[in-house]
């Protein structure tokens, strides 16, 4: 049976210490390889738990940083590879289980349907984002105005990390920060002109590992928010 | 002399010391090199002659010589934090690209063996 995307496909995972979700995630992303992943890949970000062992024993292409960098160098790492190992889409998801895999074929039809460069899983076009913090609401709902009227594009999720990707568009991206990378990049990519489309995903609240909400990104947050914000505006 | 005066010239005694050090071991640029040797005789001749921060007190405006010295060491400590840290973030970015390179290289060379 011939697959469901034309092209070769890449199914990146960025984790860093999530020895309890990451075997789960693979076990589900597996389930849609035939019909559309050609390769499975985690980015390990360095962890200091089992992660890359699990990974391993699953038989998937592991690539270890050697030093801890963020989740956006992690990311950064899987479009790298994707490009040198010329692949022609890329799904981008977490390893902490966020990111249910059963929508991977809802957001291929959807790119390749529309003709798209990217395609962002969203929250926000269902109700799954209603047992959210206010403070992770009113963040996520600041960004996502902030870069549809910087960019002029009408997106309601802008910090999903749930995306899909031309390749060839990836090309055109400039490199992503190591912190909230996806605001940067779905600005960048709209000031590129580049054809952004949303597709509604549940994404209840993590269950395994270690929520990256935790008290300290709520003491910085208001400082971050600043920095991204300032970083959107400058170099917008 | 006044004990500032002294410790000014000790200060710039140890930075070309450990100038001359650095760079005949090689492990020192010419330009860090230069920076600091320019630094530590500037020290050396204002602790020697102090009477030089009168005249630059007057070109100025300022009211004493403690001041003056103070302002100018504040303000070019400045300098030298604004190129430290676009230098820190410059080296971060080198080693985040080379974190990617070699994480990759070595997936792609283990997965030969």
């Amino acid at each position: 049976m011939a697959k469901e995307v034309p092209g070769k496909v890449l199914a990146l995972i960025p984790a860093f210490n999530e020895e309890k979700s990451v075997g789960k995630v693979i076990d589900e992303v597996r389930k849609h390889q035939r019909d559309y992943l050609d390769e499975i890949v985690v980015v390990d970000d360095s962890s200091t738990d089992k992660t890359k062992e699990i990974v391993q024993d699953k038989g998937v292409e592991v690539v270890s940083h050697v030093i801890n960098i963020g989740v956006g160098g992690a990311v950064r790492t899987g479009y790298r590879y994707a490009i040198q190992e010329e692949f022609d889409y890329l799904v981008l998801l977490d390893a902490d289980g966020q990111h249910d895999p059963k929508y991977i074929p809802k957001l291929f039809n959807k790119l390749i349907e529309d003709e798209c460069d990217l395609v962002i899983g969203s929250r926000f076009l269902n109700e799954s984002h209603k047992g959210y913090s206010y403070v992770r609401k009113a963040g996520i709902i600041f960004f996502t105005k902030m870069v549809s009227f910087l960019g002029g594009i009408d997106i309601t999720d802008v910090t999903s990390g749930y995306r899909v990707y031309d390749v060839d568009a990836l090309k055109k991206l400039d490199r992503n920060k190591d912190d909230h990378w996806a605001i940067e990049q779905s600005l960048e990519a709209s000031r590129r002109n580049l054809k952004i489309e949303e597709c509604s995903v549940e994404m209840p609240i993590r269950e395994e590992g270690k929520s990256q909400f935790d008290l300290e990104t709520f003491f910085w947050y208001p400082i971050r928010m600043i920095d991204v914000l300032l970083r959107v505006i400058i170099f917008r | 002399m006044r004990g500032i005066e002294l410790v000014g010239i000790l200060v710039g005694i140890y930075l070309l010391y450990k100038s001359f050090s650095l760079i005949r071991n090689k492990r020192e640029d010419v330009l860090n090199f230069i920076i600091w040797i320019i630094v530590g005789f500037s020290l050396i001749i204002a602790g020697l002659f102090p009477q030089i921060f009168s005249y630059i007190m007057n070109l100025l405006g300022m009211e004493r010589r403690a001041y003056t010295m103070f302002a100018i060491g504040i303000f070019t400590s400045y300098i030298l934090l604004f190129w430290i840290f676009s230098k820190i973030k410059e080296l971060k970015e080198e080693i985040s690209e080379l974190n990617e390179e070699i994480s990759i290289k070595n997936s792609i060379e283990d997965n030969r063996e």
